[in-house]
């Protein structure tokens, strides 16, 4: 995913998409997990709110979601 | 009006979304279209529960009467959303909440005896309907930890945030309430008084947290009013 539209991404969207990102949300200690507003603010605006670098913070999401994590077998 | 036109309304409707194909032509040819003129009655609370409804177009509060008179606002139910669901499980209780339309509504109905024999073929009805009292009850209980344990700037929050996420639409300046409430309206909501909630809204205003217009709410700061309703602040 290109980082520009990462950036304008809405924190639902995102972890519709990529539930694996909660991971991310969470180490960077935000509230995002269970918000009800999580439609309204884009990854942008969350890396603002915590004044968190925004080009950083969106490189995190790119990676993660690139390079998934392996599945463990169940 | 064709009745017809509110179909998707209905198959996306929480009560009968998992409905057989062969059943929905039925239970549309059965459902009778009912409009209701502002500020007018779907039902009253005690009336006998005959109808079970789901709203097609409007806004409809659910609301109750204590003893001396107060009105307490329960729900809000918006488009697609199911409202008198207790005819279809304890007729004669009585609709516990009376139904009013906050604008002009239109609601498509079904009566209660026929919805309890098609409930017989379709079993998902009745699935669905305990999933809406569990989301009620779920509601209920927040309602009730809200009560006892949160600040009362807490619980308005609280309630803004509720309504941001059930109707909010983005635009420049944030997160616009797109729901014609009054004070009063929103005093019911957190069980405050209407005093209270003009304190609060205004102190807020003046942090740059909201907008406030005539029944209307933007809401500037989403993430500080976040703070406000979980007590980070």
């Amino acid at each position: 995913m290109e980082l520009e539209s990462l950036r304008s991404s809405s924190v639902a969207d995102i972890l519709t998409a990529y539930p694996q990102t909660a991971k991310l949300f969470i180490a960077e200690k935000t509230y995002c997990i269970g918000c009800c507003l999580s439609r309204f603010c884009t990854l942008e605006d969350v890396a603002k709110i915590y004044e968190l670098d925004v080009q950083k913070f969106l490189h995190k999401f790119q990676n993660l979601i690139q390079n998934p994590p392996e599945r463990i077998p169940t | 009006m064709k009745k017809e036109i509110y179909q998707d309304i209905v198959r996306k409707s929480s009560l009968f979304r998992a409905l057989s194909g062969e059943n929905f032509p039925f239970l549309m040819e059965n459902g009778i279209l009912r409009s209701v003129e502002e500020e007018a009655f779907f039902f009253m609370q005690g009336d006998a529960a005959t109808h079970v409804y789901v709203l097609c177009e409007g806004r409809v509060r659910l609301l109750q009467y204590t003893p001396n008179g107060q009105q307490i606002t329960l729900r809000l139910v918006t488009s697609g959303q199911t409202f008198g669901g207790i005819a279809l499980l304890q007729p004669s209780s009585g609709y516990p909440v009376t139904a009013q339309a906050m604008e002009d509504c239109l609601a498509l109905g079904w009566e209660a005896q026929f919805l309890q024999k098609l409930a017989e073929r379709e079993p998902s009805i009745m699935i669905n309907a305990m999933e809406l009292m569990h989301h009620y009850i779920l509601e209920l209980q927040e309602r009730q930890q809200a009560l006892s344990a949160a600040r009362v700037e807490q619980r308005i929050a609280h309630t803004l945030l509720k309504l941001a996420a059930q109707s909010g639409r983005k635009i420049e300046q944030g997160i616009l309430i797109d729901f014609p409430l009054t004070r009063q309206e929103i005093a019911e909501m957190c069980a405050t008084t209407v005093f209270t909630v003009s304190r609060t809204l205004n102190e807020w205003e003046r942090k740059g947290l909201l907008e406030i217009g005539r029944e209307r709410v933007v809401i500037c700061k989403p993430h500080g009013l976040v703070e406000i309703a979980e007590g980070f602040d």
